[in-house]
């Protein structure tokens, strides 16, 4: 049997004119019948295509997905008793990998949560973004403003987003911690690198719940002192 | 006429084999829209959507051994991935519906449902036309979508008639070998 040119095929099955004998060929062929109706398909799905408009997803995804490969297990955050966690072995240390992350993807430290909420790419995606609680940071010494922490809520994810300015680290490097209410119990919730003056840590509810609302920053130094330095430059209850 | 293939990403796969995280930021900069839109589209919301798109890449990458060069493209594999993860999701949710609604408001609910095969399908066929470059796009678009003859589109175009069919022709046959790699 001679088949119909298969432009003649695709022609049947945009509903195009074609001639009789094609016509009475597609009725009774088992090759070229089928072969009409799976293009008819891919014609009915083009056409209901036109539609679809391609939405980039947040630039905090793609430092999601290079967090969660970075990630060396599942972190959950540890609880310390007056010593706080130390760098590099705390299960609670979130930030690093996150930071690292960031880094490597590109995307401007500090950014996330503006990121999440105004996607210039995109005008759709917009996870709910709610803030939960308030604090100010504030010098030890003078109660000078140096700016603040927020407890947000993105989507199902608990995060701490800490602003602070001028904070002079002149060696060494500044880390933030959440402390207890009964000032006994600390953890560290990651760096706060030089220059950034905004940082989003994933922290957890657990942590809030079970009394771990004072947000401080302190100034380390690179030794071998895991614990907190003592030298804290400022601090804040959060207000839950 | 020279036929232009739609990316299959083949360029990537050595790179994604051997570890290498910017093959897998080049994919996430090809596809990851793609795969973002056909999450949105099926599950509705943008928290979901942004979760499946993570798991997508996080998954691609954690069994990335398993791509085998010359066996279908690394979108089709991307977007079989998403259709499987947003099926998942969306099957979790109407166990949770089931459980907190009585029968009757769960039949409602999963009637009103959006059909994730079509959903994918459509993003399918729109990143492909997106990729495939003009002037076969713009003649898909014309003739298929448009529904304008092939002739009135060879004048428009100012290309042989033939041209625009076979344009045509090998077009749909790419979006279909496309859609044939994402399974239900």
């Amino acid at each position: 049997m001679t088949h119909p040119d298969h432009d003649l095929l695709v022609a049947t099955a945009l509903g195009e004119a074609v001639p009789e004998q094609v016509s009475q060929h597609l009725e009774l062929c088992s090759e070229c019948g089928p072969e009409v109706e799976s293009l008819k398909q891919v014609i009915d799905m083009t056409r209901r295509s036109r539609d679809v408009d391609l939405v980039p997803p947040p630039p905090a995804v793609w430092a999601a997905i290079e967090a969660e490969l970075d990630a060396p297990l599942q972190l959950t955050p540890r609880h310390t008793e007056a010593t706080p966690t130390p760098p590099r072995h705390g299960a609670p240390r979130r930030s690093p990998w996150w930071l690292a992350a960031a880094a490597a993807a590109g995307i401007a430290l500090g950014s996330g949560v503006t990121a999440a909420v105004v996607n210039r790419d995109s005008p759709a995606p917009t996870p709910s973004v709610q803030t939960v609680a308030k604090a100010p940071l504030d010098t030890l010494d003078t109660k000078t403003s140096r700016g603040e922490a927020r407890l947000v809520r993105v989507g199902t994810t608990l995060d701490l987003d800490v602003q602070a300015r001028g904070l002079a680290t002149d060696s060494g490097y500044l880390e933030v911690w959440l402390i207890n209410s009964d000032l006994k119990r600390m953890v560290s919730v990651g760096v706060l690198p030089a220059g950034v003056e905004q940082q989003r840590f994933v922290i957890s509810q657990d942590l809030i719940d079970q009394g771990y609302v004072i947000v401080d920053i302190s100034r380390e130094q690179f030794d071998d002192k895991p614990a907190h330095s003592g030298d804290s430059l400022v601090r804040g209850t959060l207000a839950v | 006429m020279t036929d232009q293939g739609l990316d299959s990403g083949a360029d990537l796969i050595p790179g994604l084999r051997a570890g290498d995280r910017a093959a897998l930021a080049a994919a996430y900069e090809r596809w990851g829209a793609a795969v973002h839109t056909i999450a949105l589209r099926s599950l509705g919301n943008h928290h979901d959507a942004e979760d499946v798109t993570q798991q997508v890449f996080v998954s691609a990458w954690r069994s990335r051994e398993s791509l085998r060069e010359g066996v279908g493209s690394l979108p089709g594999w991307l977007f079989a991935i998403t259709r499987r993860r947003c099926a998942d999701l969306y099957a979790a949710r109407e166990r949770e519906t089931r459980r907190e609604h009585s029968l009757a408001r769960h039949t409602e609910l999963t009637a009103a449902g959006p059909t994730a095969e079509d959903v994918t399908d459509k993003v399918v066929i729109a990143e492909a036309l997106d990729a495939m470059g003009d002037p076969r796009a713009a003649l898909i678009r014309a003739v298929v979508m448009e529904g304008r003859t092939h002739t009135e589109v060879a004048t428009a175009f100012d290309l042989p008639l033939g041209t625009v069919k076979s344009h045509i022709r090998r077009g749909l046959l790419q979006l279909r070998t496309r859609l044939e790699e994402v399974p239900l």
